[in-house]
Order: C-alpha cells, then structure tokens, then sequence
C-alpha cells in the first residue's frame, strides 16, 4: 500500500513530478547534444589559430610598416576572439541549463519516489541469518579483504624500482661529496692558504718547446683572477666593461665544457663607471670559490653569481658599488655553507657571508677601510678563524657569525698581500709598510694576538706571502725573494730573482714554486739557504697563482690556460 | 583538429560544471604585440580577510549547535533536512567548501610534524568542533552541517541496501584514507583528502576532469545507496565515529522504550540500525569464544606482517611525494632510462640546483615515508583484525538501536517510530492548548 491509494490530493503531486521528470530530462539532453556540438565545432574550427591569420602575420613581419595590414591583422583577430569567446559563452550559458534542469531533474525524482513510498511492512523484510554463521562469513571476508590488500601492497612494492639510491651509498659521480682539501677549491689552494695538497707536481716544463705541457687552451676573455680546480673541471672568471663571463675547462684536455655570460645585475639607478675601472685589476681580478658543487665569481662591479659545476647558473645578485679607485680585487672563500666576501671599500667596506645554496646574506658585518687583499680561512688549533688584510689592520672574525675576535693595527699602504699562517703565527706585510710576525694567543688570552717582530726590509706589493714551519717566503713586485724564520723574523736568505712577482709562492712538499712576471718558474727548496731545484718558463707573461693538483700545474697567462704535466 | 575523448566524456558528463574549466583551460592567449603596447600588469588578490575565517567558525559552531537540537530535542527530519540545505549553500557553495573539517585533518598533522607550518585558527576549529559536538551529541555534523553529506542526502532518490560483506570490506576504506592522509600531510606530500575530495568541483563549478567524474560517480551512486562517500571513504568519519560511539547523548530511534514493533528496522538508508540479537546459548558462547581468540591472534599477525609490507611498500608510496617523484625523474633522465624531459625536471635543471641536494632530500623523505608506511600498515592490520572482531560486539544490544559509531543522525528514522507520533501528537495537542489560553 503507498500513499496513492489513500490520498487523492498526492496524485496531482504525482503527476507533475512525473511530469517534470520527463520534462527535465529531455531539456538537459537536447541542450547537452546542442552544447557538444558547439563545443565540437569550437575544437574543429580552431579559430585562434586560423591558417589565414597565420599568413597575414608573417606577412605582417616582413612588411612591417604597412599600417594597414596591421590593421587587418588586428580586426581579422578581433573578429576571432569574438567568435571564441561567444562560442565559449553558449557552452557556459548551456552549461547552466543543464545544471538547472538536473536539479529540476533530481527533485521531481525525490517527490515522485516519495510518493510512492509503501507504509513499512515487517512481514516482508529479509531474514538475518543465524548470528555465528553471518558473523563468520563477514569476518572471513574482512580477513580475505586484508590479505588482498596486503598482497597487492607486496605484489606493488616487487614490482617497483627507484633511481634514487641508498642513503648509504655516496652520490659520487653526481655533483658533491668532497674532500676540498685535496682540491683546489681558492685562490692559493684550500682555505687561501699557499700550500698545495698534492706534492707529486712536476719540476720540468718549457712552454715555448711544448716540453711537458699537456695541453694550452686560449681563455675567451681577459682577467686576472687564478684558476679553480675540482675533479676534472677547472673554472676561471673572465671579462671586461662589456661582458663578464664564467668558463669550465676541461683538465683531461682543455676543452671549454661551458661558458656562461654573467648578466648585469646592477641595479637600474646605479651609476658604475666602467671607464674607471684600473686595467691593471680588470673586471675579473678577484678568485673564484667553490664548494665543490657551486662555484661562485665576483666582479668589479660588485656582480656576485653562482653556478653548479654543471653549469646551470644557481641565483646572482650585486652587491652594492664600491669605492674602490682600482676595482675590487679581494678573491671569494668559502666556508662550509657560506661564501664569505671581503667587501672592502673606502665606503661602507664590509665582510659578507652568502648562503651559497640561495645566495641569501646571512650575515654582513662592517669594516674598518679599503684593501685588495683576500681572506684566508685557518684553524688556529681551538677555532676556525677568517683573517683578513686591510689598509690599517689585520684581523680575525668568526667565519660562521662574523664576530670579530681580534684585530691589530699594524698595517698600512694599499695593502694587496694576504696574510700568511703557521703554527699559531700569522704574517702580513706590505710594500712601503711593514712586514710582521704575530702570535695568536687563543681565545680568552688578553692580548689575543701580540707583534713578535716586524720586517720593513723588501715587502710585497702583490704577491701573498707563505709560512710553513720555521720559513716564511715573501716575493716583491721588484724581484726580490726572501726567506725568514717565523718565529723571529731572521732572514735566512734573501736573492733577486727574475723580472717581479704578482703571482704568489706556493709550498709544494719542500719547495717552493714562485713565477714571475715573465711566467719564467722558479723552484727551489723551501731550507734556510738558497737552493735552486730549477726554472722552467712559460714562454709568456702571467700575473696569476697557478693551481696545483693531481701532478698537473694549471697557469693562466694573460691569453692562454696551461696545463703541465708529465 | 583532435578532440580528446576525456574532453567529449567530460562534456557528456559534467558539462555544467566543467564549464568553468573549460574556460579557464582554454582562455584566450594574451595579444602578442610587438610594438606600441606594454601588457598590464597580472595582480594578484589579496589573501581574504580573516573576517570570513572567524565568521565560518562561528557560523559552524551555530550550525552545529542547531544541529544537535533539531536531533536530540527537536526529532525532526524536515527540519534536519533544511539545516542540511542551508550548508551546502553556505559550506559548499557559497565558501566553496573550504576549509572543511574533512580537509583540516591534514593542516593539524602538518602543523604537528612541520614547525614551519602556520596552521590558522580557523581551521583548528574546524577540526575539532565537530569532534567536540560527537563526544557529547553523535555525528551532528554529519546530519546538518557537512555540505558532502547533504549533497548526498539530496541526491538520494530510491536508496538499496549495501550487501553486508561488501559494506563490511568497503568500510575499511575510511580507514586506509585517513592514514593515508596523515601519512601525506605529515610527510609534506601533499593534501590527499583535499585532491580526493568528489564534491568540491561542483562546489566551485569547475576543477580538474577526473575530479568531476570523480563527483559525478558518486552522485550516481549516491542516487541508489545512501551516502557512499560519508560511509566508504570519508576519513573525518572515522574520528566522528569513535567520538560518537563515546557520546554522552545520542541519536535514538524511538522517543520513549522501544517496543519493538519492526517498523523502523528497513528505514535506514546507511544500514545504521542495529537490531536486537537473541542471547547466545552456551554453546554458541563457546564457538564465538573460540573464535574471538582466534581473531585476536590474527589481528596481532596482521599488525606485524602490516609493518613488514609497510616496509617494501614505502618505496613505491613515497613516489607520490612531489619531490621524491622529481628525484625519480631526474635520475631516469641521468641515467638515460627515459627521454626528454618534463615541466618539473625542467623547471628543476633551471633552477640551477643540485642533483645531489634533490637526492638527498628525496632519501631523507623516503626515510620519513618508510616510517610512516610502516605505521600505516601496522593501523591497517590492526582495523582489519579488530573489524573483525567488532563483528560479534556489534550486536549485543535487546532493542531497535542506531548504530553510535555509523548512525549520521540524520532523522529519517523518526517518522518510522509510532511512539515518535504519539509524541507529534501530544506536542501538537500542547501547543492547540497553549492557543486556546491564549
């Protein structure tokens, strides 16, 4: 029994929702076929991409200046857009109706079955079967659902492969993992310091004869910064007032892997005058960093960008202008995951660590005055200490937060050197100034650092000085190179070797590699007399610090990329 | 010119509400000028006020509030019916149904393994009112106020019941969604619940193509079993369940005692009535004793062959992991098993980061997966045994009774109830006496 057959009213009730139902229906289908077909020739019509209006364009490219086919292409598109957008229109609009005519739809059901509804009738409904057996069944197929689908989870994971591999297995091969100190990874090697990790590094070379070079390769542009070597890739920085640029070489044969053009991030106010920059420094006299998956390069205009060793370029930014009247020399070094910036300047001279994943500050603290030098990174047997060189000072920060731990004045002069450290004992010295021998004492000491001697006898005016054990080597940009003891400041020795130093010793095993300004190398023993080991020339000028790594030297001269080896 | 077939399926399908999609897919390009014409600016609306955030929580709390009076006090099905009605327009439509307490599931896990993650107030409410009104009212929230739910109590025309095994296997579906979603929110795959959700294009009249027919197929179930997704997939259900079960008050057929008449023993469209069971003798009490030992030892096999599965199966799960999958990509490429490249591996290559840091990212989630898979699939085998033992303490009640973990109260019982008509008739001849006085 249902409601029909005892309530004469429901059956209008009835009969219109019949009625809607039929009626609901055939308007959502005609105008779902009306719509398709719009949709349908809206597809096939393609009117956007009209092969007539394709042709008005290219021909529009090569006659330019008829102003009007541009106005034929421009109402040709305009008749276009309409045409779409109406036809998108109707398919909304039908769109709506459809949906308007489904609720009619669904609610005329809901009346219509509501209607008919039957009073409930016990008699008639099933049967619960008996309680154990039901409870049985229904666990027997919980239990068969859980082993489903447990066994296709076990099915998937056979079935399933990754590329990524096992944290424990080094991702060797790809882009990281390592040791940087068996690298070249600075100017002047790990941590800035002057001394090579590899000593198997050969003493016999003639450029001008090929003898023992390996490979010569010409750099695309000039600069004066020093080579950077990781693995089997060498990265130089190159450019001038009109392009500044990043190179990867090969070292198995020189052949450049990338080369990429460093875009000009200057902001759109600033005023660089790139006339005023000193061709004695360049555009790209500071060194290159790396942690061994970025390297990063700054110019002299304050550009400082990152690129993977892959090439792909990571994040750049510019630092501000410098007032600086030979350009920005001061070379990169990188500590764990930052790139610290000895930002030195007339004005506003800073320290600034750079986040090399983001290249986000995070941190920047201010300094005293100008200087050219670059910063060495050592561990003075407590902590890790950043030393830089400046126009008045020699001092110490804290790599990871930029505290500074100490400084002493004993500098002066447009300092270029960078320091120098041995045991416990850190070297500065420049030109028309004064060399000196200092004591860290370590933290908590006071004073934390004290003078133990000074020097103004044939300073550098460029090139580093080296410390290892009880020498200390400083070349002069006149030719002389002395040897002193660290600890007093005695000089064992002192002679004049070839035209002038630019390029900085560097300590391999016992000697000593220092090039002059003719590229001619001279190595001799690192003892308290002078002993020649041997001279090898390069057969042209350079005022870079060659890399040192692996048995090979890698040395830029003004044009070219050398590499020797035997 | 192709037209695609999932296009013309979409059209046949869902063409009212794909509209929009459609739009926006195929949106007219911007005018390529060379010359003469700089293009204006794309702005970005600002987020929206948080007014509408404080006002969503309140009305929730009202409507939750009104809820529980129209089914504990009230017992009335229109009136349950129209609230229902009005949060769909409000929760659906009109806020497009976001944030629900579905989704907000995801945004408390995220707030409690992501300290980076600002999790608003709002959406605490939202998931914890509804939890709050079960503990001491049942499911209100599913009877009036979850807009899913009443989308589907609308479309409800000629409900059939679900067989008993069938339902008793799809229930576990609630379960493995809502681990699942834990699982991805936790792990910052992604929002699952939220990408699953069947109604919220049609809530925005427009969204992805699978995501319409995704709704579509259960509107068109919904037209014959009661609302399939609250029952087989909502994983908000299953934490209003337990809530529910442990409720102060509840949802109750009758007004008074029940006595048994049958009558509302078929009206339930959700299999949400639980009938009364003769005692067992002793025999019986023995078998099922029995078998309940039986039951707990496999539920304690099942947990711990789970977490193995758990174990292997991370792998293939934590592919779905943004980043993971990337990694997969990217190395694919590498190693020259794929050609080409994709949007993600491009945009990736062009970020200039390193392969390195992306599979070191990668491993250290695949890490986090492998935990949290494990611990899924220990849950898993824990609900599918303890499911099962649930079987035999589901019916041990003398009376007609709804179901405190399954029944959505939504009131369609009521009317089935003669004491319920009694009580209609008292209340009527109260209020022609209170007009008589005047």
């Amino acid at each position: 029994m249902n409601q029909l057959d005892n309530a004469p009213d429901v059956k209008v009730l009835f009969a219109i929702s019949r009625g809607l139902i039929v009626l609901s229906l055939l308007v959502a289908i005609i105008v779902s076929t009306l719509v398709l077909a719009n949709y349908y020739q809206i597809q096939r019509a393609d009117v956007l991409n009209s092969p007539s209006l394709d042709l008005l364009r290219v021909e529009l490219k090569e006659r330019a200046q008829d102003t009007i086919l541009r106005e034929d292409v421009r109402s040709f598109h305009l008749l276009a857009r309409k045409a779409y957008f109406n036809s998108l229109w109707q398919v909304k609009t039908g769109g709506y109706l459809i949906l308007g005519s489904l609720i009619i739809f669904v609610l005329s059901l809901k009346v219509f079955n509501s209607v008919r509804r039957k009073l409930p009738d016990p008699n008639r409904y099933r049967i619960t079967p008996d309680f154990l057996s039901f409870s049985h069944s229904v666990q027997t197929t919980i239990l068969t659902a859980g082993g489903i689908l447990f066994t296709s989870g076990l099915l998937v994971s056979i079935l399933s492969f990754t590329q990524i591999p096992d944290p424990d297995n080094a991702l060797s091969g790809l882009d990281d993992s390592i040791d940087l100190s068996q690298h070249w990874p600075a100017f002047r090697g790990p941590g800035g310091n002057g001394i090579a990790a590899h000593t198997d590094i050969p003493t016999d070379w003639d450029g001008p004869s090929g003898r023992n070079i390996l490979w010569k390769t010409p750099i695309p542009r000039p600069g004066y910064s020093s080579p950077l070597v990781i693995k089997d890739q060498l990265f130089l920085s190159g450019g001038g007032a009109s392009t500044r640029e990043v190179y990867c070489f090969s070292t198995k044969n020189g052949e450049l892997l990338w080369q990429q053009t460093v875009p000009n991030m200057l902001p759109p106010d600033a005023e660089f005058d790139y006339e005023f920059v000193d061709p004695g420094t360049g555009f790209a006299a500071p060194t290159m960093a790396t942690d061994g998956k970025r390297v990063m390069a700054i110019f002299a205009t304050g550009d400082l960008v990152c690129y993977t060793v892959s090439g792909d370029r990571a994040w750049g930014r510019n630092l501000g202008l410098l007032d600086n009247h030979y350009a920005h020399s001061s070379s990169l070094i990188v500590h764990e995951n930052l790139c610290l910036v000895q930002y030195d300047s007339f004005e506003n001279p800073r320290l600034i660590a750079i986040d090399i994943s983001n290249g986000a500050i995070v941190w920047e603290v201010s300094r005293r005055t100008i200087s050219w030098s670059s910063p060495i990174l050592v561990h003075t047997g407590e902590r890790m200490e950043l030393i830089l060189a400046d126009s008045k000072s020699l001092s110490s920060y804290n790599p990871e937060t930029g505290e500074q731990y100490w400084s002493n004045d004993c500098l002066s002069g447009e300092v270029g050197p960078s320091p120098a450290y041995t045991n416990g004992m850190v070297f500065c010295a420049n030109e028309y100034a004064q060399g000196s021998g200092l004591q860290i004492n370590g933290p908590g000491t006071d004073p934390p650092v004290e003078i133990m001697w000074q020097t103004t006898d044939y300073l550098p005016n460029t090139a580093s000085p080296v410390a290892q054990g009880d020498y200390l080597i400083m070349a002069t940009s006149g030719g002389m190179v002395s040897m002193l003891n660290t600890q007093s400041g005695e000089v064992y020795w002192q002679e004049y070797l070839g035209s002038g130093f630019y390029s900085s010793p560097i300590i391999v095993g016992n000697q000593v590699y220092l090039m002059d300004l003719e590229g001619k190398m001279f190595i001799f023993e690192l003892s308290s007399s002078y002993e020649l080991v041997n001279t090898c020339e390069l057969g042209e000028p350079s005022s870079c610090t060659p890399a040192f790594m692996s048995g090979r030297i890698y040395i830029r001269s003004d044009k070219f990329l050398y590499c020797i080896g035997e | 010119m192709r037209v695609g077939l999932h296009r013309i399926v979409s059209l046949i399908l869902g063409i009212p509400l794909a509209m929009n999609q459609l739009m926006a897919q195929d949106r007219f390009p911007r005018p390529d000028f060379e010359s003469e014409y700089s293009k204006p600016p794309i702005n970005t609306p600002p987020p929206q006020s948080t007014f509408y955030e404080y006002l969503d929580v309140l009305i929730l709390f009202l409507a939750l509030s009104l809820a529980s009076y129209l089914v504990l006090k009230k017992r009335s099905r229109n009136q349950i019916f129209l609230l229902s009605l009005f949060s769909l327009a409000y929760f659906g439509f009109w806020r497009e149904g976001c944030i629900c307490p579905i989704g907000s599931i995801q945004n408390t896990t995220l707030a409690l393994f992501d300290a980076g993650y600002f999790i608003p107030l709002s959406a605490i409410a939202f998931f914890i009112l509804p939890l709050i009104f079960a503990l001491f009212f049942g499911r209100t929230f599913c009877a009036a106020v979850c807009p899913m739910g009443a989308a589907q109590e609308l479309v409800l025309i000629k409900p059939h019941k679900v067989h008993p095994k069938v339902a008793a296997v799809l229930g576990l579906l609630p379960y493995a969604f809502l681990g699942a979603g834990v699982l991805f929110a936790a792990t910052g795959a992604g929002f699952i619940i939220c990408r699953l959700d069947p109604f919220v294009a049609f809530f925005r009249f427009g969204g992805e193509f699978k995501m319409i027919l995704f709704g579509l197929l259960f509107l068109l179930v919904g037209l014959f079993y009661g609302r399939p997704y609250c029952r087989f997939l909502c994983p908000y259900g299953v934490l209003l369940g337990w809530a529910s079960k442990f409720s102060k008050w509840h949802h109750s057929i009758t007004p008074d005692q029940c006595t048994q008449c049958k009558l509302c023993e078929e009206s339930c469209p959700f299999d949400a009535i639980d009938k009364p069971e003769p005692i067992l003798s002793a025999d019986e009490q023995k078998q099922a004793g029995s078998r309940l030992g039986k039951l707990i030892i496999s539920t304690l096999v099942l947990a711990i062959v789970g977490g193995g599965i758990g174990y292997l199966v991370s792998m293939p799960m934590s592919k779905m992991h943004p980043t993971i999958l990337l990694a997969e990509r990217v190395m694919a490429e590498k190693n020259g098993l794929v050609e080409g490249t994709t949007l993600a591996s491009r945009t990736f290559h062009e970020s200039g980061k390193l392969t390195s840091d992306l599979l070191t990212e990668a491993q250290d989630l695949r890490a986090k997966f492998r935990t949290g898979t494990v611990l899924l699939f220990i849950f898993m085998g824990l609900v599918i045994g303890l499911k099962g033992i649930g079987v035999f303490f589901k019916r041990t009640n003398l009376d007609y009774e709804s179901n405190r973990t399954d029944c959505f109260s939504c009131g369609r019982c009521f009317p089935y109830c003669p004491d319920e008509h009694e009580r209609q008739k008292v209340l009527d001849q109260q209020k022609d006496l209170y007009e008589s006085i005047g």
